[in-house]
């Protein structure tokens, strides 16, 4: 599948990699050089990861990096506001399938889902992994 | 009416000073302690400290029973974020979103803030109006972007210089609203109105026909 993920921090270089070598076909947009150093340089020198340097949600930056064949787009980028914003774009000027944003912030997150982006919380999913290593405190 | 302000950068200052002088009741949020604070000094407790894409911090800033809602922070995503959030959470009537990136003027139209003031557009306007040679200056989108105002200056040799404006055949949907004197005087068009170098014609037209207005008004013999 054709993946386009925005934001190279150690999050989206982690999903970048583990898509990539699984077959995917993964395009990174990262703003900053020193954080698209956090993905694989030989993955990247195979042709594995495309990396674009550009604003994440910007049509250029998108469009270099294909999204209007993409099959999915994850905006994983550490800022809430930005990832809903090209989250948005990607569903109503790309028309994406699959469009998935990270979101910490309670109310943005019940925002987006209700625009129909799924939605996901590193801090729910830390909390939650958390809560399940002293099951004898959460019962 | 009560205004909700997110962002006390030099616009959302302004804009507050402004809308103060006209005895409307204005509210600011600003993530920058100093900003507040210096707001607080000169004009008492019309500012706090706070996230404009932050529910409960929308809430404290009196959201709910805001009659306008403007973002207008240095950031586009943020602005949008604070505006969807204003409409969804608290149903703000109008909701009016400042933008850098030309682009995401008619993207957050789209999705859903009533009304985005694009700056670079703003910019742009009065930059290639102040250019001596300006090509066509657009003044302003109307109908929600379909159609816009512009301003075309008639070079010398131009095709259209000594015909009459019933002479001139106009894009589709086009029409001449003004036309602007080199010295500056204004005359109403009319149909024997004879056009000279130098003029300026201000036209309303659909977007997609100013290539080709500008084309019939610069068009050389």
């Amino acid at each position: 599948m054709k993946v386009v993920i925005m934001g190279s921090g150690r999050t989206g270089a982690r999903v970048a990699s583990s898509l990539a070598t699984d077959g995917h076909d993964v395009s990174v947009i990262e703003p900053n050089h020193t954080q698209a150093m956090n993905l694989s340089r030989t993955l990247i020198d195979d042709g594995l990861i495309t990396l674009v340097i550009g604003d994440g949600s910007g049509s250029e930056a998108m469009l270099e990096a294909g999204i209007e064949e993409a099959d999915v787009f994850l905006a994983l980028s550490g800022n809430d506001a930005l990832n809903g914003l090209a989250a948005q774009k990607a569903k109503s000027v790309y028309r994406t399938r699959r469009v998935v944003c990270r979101v910490n912030d309670e109310g943005l997150r019940e925002l987006y889902t209700s625009l129909g982006i799924t939605v996901t919380s590193p801090t729910v999913l830390v909390a939650d992994v958390i809560l399940q290593t002293v099951p004898d405190i959460t019962g | 009416m009560y205004i909700v302000i997110v962002g006390a950068g030099r616009i959302g200052t302004e804009l507050a000073k402004s809308q103060l002088s006209t005895g409307q009741e204005v509210f600011l949020l600003d993530r920058d302690d100093a900003r507040v604070e210096s707001l607080r000094s000169r004009f008492g407790s019309i500012a706090r400290l706070g996230d404009g894409t932050n529910v409960t911090n929308l809430r404290e800033a009196g959201v709910a029973r805001a009659g306008l809602f403007i973002a207008a922070t240095g950031d586009d995503a943020v602005n949008l974020a604070s505006c969807q959030l204003a409409k969804q959470v608290f149903d703000t009537p109008r909701t009016v979103a400042v933008v850098v990136d030309p682009e995401n003027a008619t993207l957050f139209e789209a999705l859903g803030v009533d009304d985005v003031v694009s700056l670079t557009d703003l910019a742009m306007t009065r930059l290639a109006s102040a250019v001596p040679a300006h090509p066509v200056v657009r003044l302003m989108p109307l109908a929600g972007r379909h159609r816009e105002m512009v301003a075309i200056k008639i070079p010398a040799g131009a095709e259209v210089v000594d015909r009459m404006l019933s002479e001139i055949i106009l894009p589709y949907g086009s029409s001449v609203i003004l036309v602007i004197g080199p010295t500056g005087q204004t005359e109403q068009p009319r149909p024997e109105t004879v056009l000279d170098a130098e003029d300026e014609v201000i036209v309303v037209t659909p977007v997609e026909g100013t290539q080709a207005l500008w084309e019939t008004f610069t068009e050389m013999l």
